[in-house]
């Protein structure tokens, strides 16, 4: 016991030892606080948004179909507003609170009608389409009644786009229209169409995403609106209305926008947040692997020698005569390019040039007294190599840990960025292989930068950071140039 | 052990390695998802009949079994016969119009960037401490840590949209297709005017590498004992620098070189891809993504026969350029 305390505290004397040299290099805590924030912000990016990074949708009830987008695509940033001064922007408005009306207080809270001759409305505790809340008109006879929602849209310019969902159910005909007016002027009108009798219906009623001109006709100036239902039944009837959402999307949304996914486009910060951890577990695993397979050839290649080392080293110079980033390619595309995938084939073609390396260390280490001695002694291979050979070429290895993983990142990010990507995956290669294929390279370069800026930056400085440690610690542990 | 020993024993290694590789590709590419046969098949079929595929599968001799394949494959490669590729035409003409084309881009490129680098990284080592040396260093390592693709595309958005000084992208003006031009000086302006952009980030991307292992090996030098005495003897510095360390750390440089320009014929796969430049890059990365597996074995032997050569040549130069290496 006494024995492992006085390791222990060896190994801690030395690691303060290496620390109090470490700690003089600024590059290297430069680098060493950049990856650590990476770590912490790939740890935490579930707390820090509140979206999904691959296909973010927003969350509730929606039974029309898959949960509307979360925002219009390449929508700006947030803080053009305050930052840029650009106050007009509009933002994302969803003006109805509790849109799958779940109890009565809010229906009664925020929906408004006018009781007609001929039909009767009130909200229902029970009736809705999972047996919740919902309104319900009860005609006599023929007439036409409206119930609605107010709402302030503060915003000077229009929205990008908007979305009405409505869910509902008529017991005979009924015409159904949605609206939005301004005061008492419709600026948009849509009839809910093929509605089954009988049993609910639901519906998305969207404005299409480059409509500007429908958008300026809709929401010209900021002011008081409301979305209003229509119902006009032709006899007696029972109509119910639930599940009516209307979502605005605004041109700003988000820390730095939304990408050119038209369809579902996604919020580019917690792609970018998200992405941290695709490139670091990419980078340090690709690393570790190529680092602990070049250690291990290069020990065994060079102690044991003879056929064993031939082998190795014919090996070795035949994956270093092929072109690597092609056979890279085809390798990713014979195997089917997943995540692990990935690691491994970087891995597999990254361990030549360090197992050499180790190897002639070993080489010349071999023929030390050191080893002799412990031959003599009795023992073995394993032994010698694990015990004498391995703590002398360890320096070595956290040189190379720190420098490859730059290298894998890189690796990583242009084969996606070239299309070999994990599918399941949005990793920061992967962004900018979707703005190379997107159409936004022909707008002006201001609608479309924070899609491709942040993920090659991202890249670049985590690079970087794993380069500056490397260059530390070949500075303190590199026997080479350690001053003296 | 001679010289001619040695030689000898590094042929045999080369034949060796040459074999591996050419087996690992053939059986790399026979891996690829469905066999190229099927894929083949599969992008052809819904075109023609049943006996013009059959027809069409004989003429690429995928029918016979995989072993008579094998020996085929080996002896075509040897005897530079590459066959066709599966969709254009002989894949022996189809690359000698790429080779060029990319040893134009590379040449130019790697000329560029072994000439700066070599310039700058003697810079640096010799005011090795300065400002300038950590700035070079640090530019250096800038380089290695930024996306070649995302550099590339952020030039092509400077220099030829926002500024619109170059062409993003092609090979010549358009107007050449009908009309090419027989003056060289005309030819030559226009050539250099789109190979641009796509040389400027090749140069980026790679200089940095040039820069570092130019000071390494120049700081390794300049330390000796034998500099001390020179300059003790009163020789000039610039002589110092020239004649002795130069001299001196100049080996592991001129193998590089060597391997690089070796290296220049695979092209580069991003960069050719980024700037649609119709190199040896662009036709690898399309012959993946097509299954053209006559193109891609042509091209992984060319250039693994080439990178053999090369690495047998900078040792070769290696004893020539320094008496003091003896082989074996």
């Amino acid at each position: 016991m006494a024995l492992r305390k006085e390791k222990i505290k060896f190994t801690l004397k030395r690691f303060k030892g290496f620390w109090t040299q470490y700690s003089k290099s600024k590059q290297g805590i430069l680098g060493l606080a950049i990856v650590i924030g990476y770590v912490i912000l790939a740890v935490i990016a579930p707390y820090l948004s509140p979206y999904e990074p691959y296909a973010p949708k927003l969350k509730g009830y929606y039974p029309a179909g898959t949960n509307p987008k979360i925002a219009t695509y390449l929508a700006v940033p947030i803080w053009y507003k305050t930052l840029l001064g650009m106050k007009d922007l509009s933002e994302n408005l969803f003006p109805i609170k509790d849109h799958a009306m779940s109890t009565v207080e809010t229906i009664t809270s925020q929906w408004h009608w006018t009781q007609t001759k001929g039909a009767t409305i009130t909200p229902s505790p029970n009736k809705g389409d999972r047996e919740d809340a919902c309104i319900e008109i009860n005609f006599t006879e023929p007439t036409t009644v409206q119930v609605w929602v107010t709402f302030n849209y503060p915003y000077k310019n229009s929205p990008k786009e908007f979305c009405i969902h409505i869910s509902v159910l008529v017991q005979d005909k009924a015409d159904i229209t949605v609206s939005i007016a301004k005061g008492e002027v419709d600026t948009y009108t849509e009839q809910v169409r093929d509605i089954s009798s009988g049993k609910w219906t639901h519906r998305f009623i969207k404005s299409g995403v480059a409509s500007p001109k429908l958008m300026a006709q809709t929401f010209p100036e900021p002011g008081e609106y409301s979305l209003k239902i229509k119902v006009t039944s032709y006899g007696n009837n029972t109509v119910r209305l639930d599940n009516i959402d209307l979502l605005i999307y605004g041109e700003a949304f988000g820390l730095l926008g939304t990408d050119g996914n038209v369809d579902r486009p996604r919020d580019i910060f917690t792609t970018l947040i998200y992405g941290t951890r695709i490139s670091l577990i990419v980078g340090l695993l690709s690393a570790a692997i190529s680092t602990f397979l070049g250690l291990l050839i290069g020990l065994i290649s060079g102690y044991i020698g003879g056929m064993v080392d031939e082998a190795l080293m014919r090996f070795a110079d035949f994956l270093l005569v092929l072109p690597t980033l092609p056979l890279l390619i085809v390798l990713i595309v014979a195997t089917s390019a997943t995540f692990w995938n990935l690691i491994l084939i970087i891995s597999f073609l990254g361990w030549m040039v360090f197992a050499r390396q180790i190897r002639s260390m070993v080489l010349s280490l071999k023929e030390r007294t050191f080893i002799e001695a412990a031959k003599v002694s009795g023992a073995s291979t394993s032994y010698i190599i694990s015990k004498h050979l391995m703590p002398n070429v360890f320096a070595l290895v956290y040189i190379t840990l720190a420098t490859s993983v730059p290298g894998a990142i890189i690796t990583e990010a242009s084969l996606s960025w070239l299309g070999l990507f994990d599918p399941s995956i949005v990793s920061w290669g992967r962004m900018l292989n979707e703005f190379t294929n997107s159409q936004a390279m022909i707008l002006p370069f201001s609608q479309y930068w924070f899609w491709v800026i942040p993920p090659g930056l991202a890249i670049m400085t985590l690079a970087i950071a794993f380069i500056l440690i490397g260059y530390a610690l070949d500075e303190i542990l590199n026997p080479k140039l350690r001053k003296r | 052990m001679g010289l001619k020993k040695f030689i000898a024993q590094r042929i045999i290694y080369m034949i060796i390695v040459l074999w591996l590789a050419l087996t690992a590709n053939f059986i790399i590419f026979n891996m690829m998802p469905g066999s190229p046969v099927d894929q083949y098949v599969q992008k052809m079929s819904a075109r023609m009949t049943q006996e013009r595929l059959n027809e069409l599968k004989e003429h690429f001799g995928l029918t016979k079994p995989l072993h008579e394949r094998y020996i085929q494959y080996i002896w075509n490669l040897l005897t530079w016969n590459f066959g066709h590729s599966y969709y254009s035409g002989a894949v022996s003409q189809l690359m000698a119009d790429r080779v060029a084309r990319t040893l134009e881009l590379m040449g130019l490129a790697e000329f560029i960037t072994i000439i700066l680098g070599i310039l700058l990284g003697t810079i640096a080592a010799y005011k090795r401490g300065s400002l300038t040396d950590s700035a070079l260093v640090l530019g250096s390592l800038f380089t290695y840590s930024v996306p070649i693709f995302w550099l590339g595309w952020i030039i092509k958005l400077v220099f030829a949209h926002e500024l619109n000084l170059f062409p993003s992208s092609g090979m010549y003006p358009e107007a050449w297709i009908r009309n090419w031009p027989k003056d060289i000086f005309t030819y030559m302006s226009g050539r250099l005017y789109h190979l641009a952009l796509p040389t400027i980030t090749l140069v980026l991307f790679t200089v940095g590498g040039w820069i570092l292992l130019t000071r390494a090996c120049v700081l390794e030098n300049i330390t000796e004992d034998y500099v001390i005495t020179a300059r003790a003897k009163g020789v000039k510095e610039r002589t110092i620098l020239y004649r002795h360390v130069m001299k001196n750390a100049s080996l592991p440089i001129i193998t590089s070189v060597v391997l690089a320009v070796a290296g220049m014929i695979g092209g580069a796969i991003i960069t050719e891809t980024l700037f649609n430049y119709q190199g040896m890059g662009l036709l690898t990365w399309k012959s993946i993504g097509n299954y053209d597996i006559p193109v891609l074995s042509a091209i992984f032997y060319v250039t693994t026969l080439l990178t053999i050569i090369a690495n047998f040549v900078a040792d070769l130069l290696y004893g020539v350029l320094d008496p003091r290496i003896r082989y074996g």
